[in-house]
């Protein structure tokens, strides 16, 4: 049936509606935006990330981060030491900023690794099914079954306690979980006609897999990520706090706490400072892992 | 005279979202009288499932709300009644079967279970004894076998699965019963059982039905009256013989025959309504449906069209049926 | 004349399961003229979507041949896949499914073009996808959207423009209409059967729909559990239906005028189990015409009137 006169006119009439083409950071940023919470976590994680960047620029490390004054030990808060000093006569806001750099690394290098291993893992396993399937499962399941602090212990305890060697111990822990759930994923997205639809366009299967099913799966991808660096944050400092992560005189938080525990009844003062930084560093990672999944997904009503 | 069972009148519903308000019914005006079956023709996003939810209070908590109208059952209206009132009206006097059978049954309880449940819901006191007679009554009722009242959902096809569900709804007797496009997800000769069995069930009971569907072959098969329904209104209302006999039509239900493919017609290309339903957020000024309209005019942009009753029976809500009448009954 | 531009010999899909064997699709044939539309009915269970799929090689047939211009394609790799594809498509039944969520609209039409090569440089593939959003009547404006944002009329669109993209001779429409509203239907139809005017298509339509098989379709084929019973072309089938299902079928449809109110269904119970069938008629179970013959032994598909093929006792 044609439009007739009437409606013709009145299309006439409307004005063309705009139409902005707004890019897909764009539109992610903007439903970003509207939790409030999620904004809040960016802004400390921004703010700890700049400074573990920036602190060697203005602190030295081996004169205000590790040299002892033991003439100044103890002291609380005054205008030169803004947090007061520790056992050793050290600044600890100075060690505080410094200490974010060790986390921060340490968190990042384990999300990065147990993403990247889970994800092609968990993809693979996910779906190519069958033997290979069962194979990594299995192999999986063993890492599964050993609590993941005594791994990393024992990995630290066989082949020393290294940074590098910490991200990865850590890592062995996270990514048997990631691997599982990025695979579930992939298992529910792989039935989708879409992915049959690239299949009969005669898709290789390594595009379907990383331009198909893993863009498919960001969602769970990132809030794992996320969560594994709020988690990793957390067991480094435990770790350093028995011994076995990063030792002093470096003034990673965990090893700060450990330090502080011997003086907890005089002085509590001094687990105050480490204790807040590794739990709101853990905090904003974990609010802007939600705040991501939520932006990321497109179907999601603003 | 017919006898009034329902009456819902000048329903608005409005459902508020984070960034907008959605009307999703503007004014509906309809009645359904004890044993009749009622044909809600519409398509999706006219409000068809809203006006089943409004009817037994089931809209979401704080989204959906009733801004103005009522619905009077027996007399009685609904959105007035008490938290007890509400519950001995729902499944004994207005039941609702839904759309899609392989999400209307719990899978982890058995068949017979849900049907009993329903049972005991609106017989307290009802003995263990006397509820599994009436379980199996409902079975035998819609052709299941009573011994298969231990298995579980998924042990069922989905026709199967359908007749559980329409025992479920009729297992108290409801006078009203709601069935939201209860075929649509079942296979024609299914299809063909189903409404059958609900034209059967409905004759002994004297059963008064809404038949929501998009199908106006399943309105000529089992139902005795009809409404069409469009953007959160009902532009046209009628017996089944002003439906599918009457020579005036609102240009929608026109369109709506013409995008059929009607098995008896050789035509070379269909007639569809071009344009989309109206956002029902954003909805056109006037007459809602006359962005789409072959016959739109001037007034139609502005005014909105009244009630215009053709006969007693037929009533089509369109500016170009202002003065028509239609002789003597029906055509 | 000429060679069908599809035919399909004894095709067979069977599937292994823990309970025996599941007979998806039972020793198909059929061939489809270029230009033409077969349309394949039938109801769930039948197999019409395994046998789509079967024939586009996604999902590899047990048995059986499948011919296209000629050339046997039934077990091609590499390069003769490569062509068979660019040549043979699908539109997918579930608009919401069948588009990746994350890909815009024109990255979604430009993707098999992408994969497959067939034109080189960002500024060919986006003059392309614009004609073909053009041909199937999306706004340009689109481009950008996602379609979550669109309504399923459009979406179907969108399947209809990727379908297109690689320039086809087949396309294998695997119920495109039947998630949508029926003025949206119309609208669809309309464009597919258009296209095939225009672009000289083939089509192999399935669905469970009759009145919109008739419409679109040359040919019909009607599918019982696996087994093609009968086959004729369109006005022959509908005027003149001479298996029981086909009869059954065609009457179990609600017609929209108030010539027949009664509901006389001819069919009892349900469909039988597609697993271990035994050899004979599938439909004898349901039949109101069952004879002690119609069990025991493999019927044949024969003509009993030029191009109108039975596969039923009463025909042997």
């Amino acid at each position: 049936m044609d439009i007739n006169k009437t409606q013709l006119e009145a299309l006439a009439k409307e004005e063309p509606k705009k139409f902005k083409r707004k890019s897909q950071l764009e539109m992610i940023w903007i439903r970003y935006k509207k939790n409030k919470l999620a904004l809040f976590g960016l802004a400390v994680f921004l703010i700890i990330v700049i400074v573990s960047i920036s602190t060697p620029l203005f602190i030295d490390y081996r004169t205000q981060v590790i040299k002892q004054n033991i003439m100044d030990k103890f002291q609380t808060s005054s205008a030169a030491h803004i947090l007061g000093t520790d056992q050793f006569g050290r600044d600890i806001l100075c060690r505080l900023l410094w200490g974010a750099r060790y986390s921060i690394l340490c968190g990042l290098g384990v999300m990065v690794l147990s993403l990247s291993v889970g994800a092609v893992l968990g993809a693979s396993a996910g779906y190519f099914g069958g033997i290979y399937d069962q194979i990594i499962m299995r192999v999986l399941d063993v890492f599964f079954a050993i609590p993941m602090t005594l791994m990393a212990i024992s990995i630290v305890a066989a082949f020393g306690n290294s940074i590098p060697n910490l991200i990865v111990a850590i890592s062995l822990g996270q990514i048997p979980k990631m691997t599982r759930i990025i695979r579930s994923s992939v298992i529910t997205l792989k039935d989708q006609d879409f992915i049959e639809a690239a299949r009969a366009c005669d898709t290789k299967k390594s595009r379907i897999i990383f331009k198909h099913i893993l863009p498919n799966a960001m969602g769970t991808l990132i809030v794992e990520g996320t969560l594994t660096m709020g988690k990793s944050i957390i067991l480094i400092a435990g770790l350093s706090f028995i011994g076995m992560g990063i030792q002093p005189p470096a003034p990673e938080w965990g090893a700060m706490l450990s330090e502080a525990k011997n003086y907890m009844l005089n002085y509590p003062y001094l687990m105050y400072a480490p204790g807040i930084a590794i739990v709101l560093t853990a905090l904003s990672i974990t609010l802007i892992g939600d705040g991501l999944r939520d932006a990321l997904d497109p179907k999601m009503k603003n | 005279m017919a006898d009034k069972l329902l009456e819902i009148k000048d329903l608005w519903v409005e459902f508020k979202t984070d960034d907008a308000l959605v009307h999703a019914l503007n004014g509906v005006n309809l009645t359904v009288n004890r044993g009749e079956a009622y044909g809600l023709v519409g398509e999706t996003g006219a409000g068809k499932t809203t006006t089943c939810k409004s009817i037994l209070q089931l809209l979401p908590d704080r989204v959906g709300k009733i801004t103005k109208g009522e619905i009077f059952f027996d007399g009685k209206n609904v959105p007035d009644f008490t938290e007890k009132e509400l519950e001995a009206f729902r499944g004994s006097q207005c039941a609702m079967i839904f759309q899609d059978p392989m999400t209307s049954l719990n899978p982890v309880l058995t068949v017979g279970d849900q049907v009993a449940e329903e049972i005991e819901l609106h017989n307290p006191g009802m003995s263990k004894a006397d509820i599994e007679k009436r379980v199996d009554d409902m079975f035998k009722l819609v052709g299941l076998l009573p011994e298969r009242k231990g298995e579980y959902p998924h042990q069922f096809s989905g026709g199967m699965k359908q007749r559980i569900v329409i025992a479920m709804g009729l297992a108290c007797q409801p006078e009203l019963l709601l069935a939201d496009e209860p075929t649509t997800a079942l296979d024609v000769t299914i299809q063909l059982q189903i409404l059958k069995l609900m034209k059967d069930l409905k004759e002994e009971f004297n059963t008064a039905m809404i038949m929501v569907t998009h199908d106006l072959g399943i309105v000529a098969k089992i139902c005795d009256r009809a409404g069409i329904m469009y953007a959160g209104e009902i532009i046209e209302d009628g017996d089944i013989e002003d439906i599918f006999e009457s020579k005036y039509h609102h240009p929608y239900t026109v369109g709506l025959f013409g995008s059929i493919p009607d098995l008896t017609v050789k035509t070379e290309r269909l007639h569809p309504i071009q344009g989309l339903m109206p956002d029902p957020a954003d909805l056109p000024k006037g007459c809602k449906f006359h962005p789409r309209c072959p016959e739109c005019h001037e007034e139609c942009l502005t005014k909105e069209p009244e009630v215009y009753q053709l006969s007693p029976s037929h009533m089509i809500k369109c500016h170009l049926f202002k003065d028509v009448k239609e002789e003597g009954g029906n055509n | 004349m000429s060679a069908p531009l599809l035919q399909t010999i004894g095709l067979k899909k069977y599937f292994k399961t823990g309970k025996g064997t599941l007979h998806a699709v039972d020793d198909v044939n059929f061939t489809i003229e270029k230009g033409k539309t077969l349309g394949v009915v039938g109801e769930s269970g039948c197999g019409k979507t395994t046998l789509g799929r079967s024939i586009l090689r996604l999902t590899e047939p047990t048995e059986g041949q499948i011919l296209f211009n000629g050339e046997d394609v039934t077990h091609v790799t590499g390069k003769k896949m490569h062509e068979f594809r660019k040549n043979a498509q699908i539109i997918f039944q579930d608009p919401s499914s069948s588009l990746n969520p994350r890909m815009s609209v024109g990255q979604l039409i430009a993707e098999p073009i992408r994969v497959m090569k067939t034109i080189s440089g960002n500024k060919a593939i986006d003059e392309r996808v614009f004609e073909l959003m053009n041909i199937v009547g999306l706004d340009e404006r689109f481009y950008v959207s996602y379609p979550h944002e669109l309504d399923g009329g459009r979406r179907q669109r969108i399947g209809v423009a990727r379908a297109l993209a690689l320039d086809p001779q087949f396309i294998v429409c695997d119920e495109p209409v039947s998630a949508l509203d029926v003025s949206i239907q119309a609208q669809i139809l309309n464009l597919l059967m258009d296209l095939q005017d225009t672009m000289g298509l083939t089509y192999m339509f399935i669905t469970h729909d009759l009145s919109v098989v008739k419409h679109i379709s040359d040919d019909i084929a009607v599918m019982y559990l696996g087994q093609c019973i009968e086959k004729a072309p369109t006005d022959e089938l509908f005027e003149k239906p001479l298996h029981p299902y086909t009869q059954a079928l065609l009457a179990a449809i609600p017609v929209p005028n108030l010539k027949n109110r009664s509901i006389e269904s001819t069919i009892k119970g349900e469909i039988s189990s597609p697993i271990d069938p035994k050899p004979g008629c599938r439909f004898a179970t349901r039949c109101p015409f069952a004879k002690p013959e119609c069990t025991g032994k493999e019927l044949e598909l024969k003509e009993i009137s030029p191009g109108h093929f039975v596969k039923c006792v009463m025909f042997q």
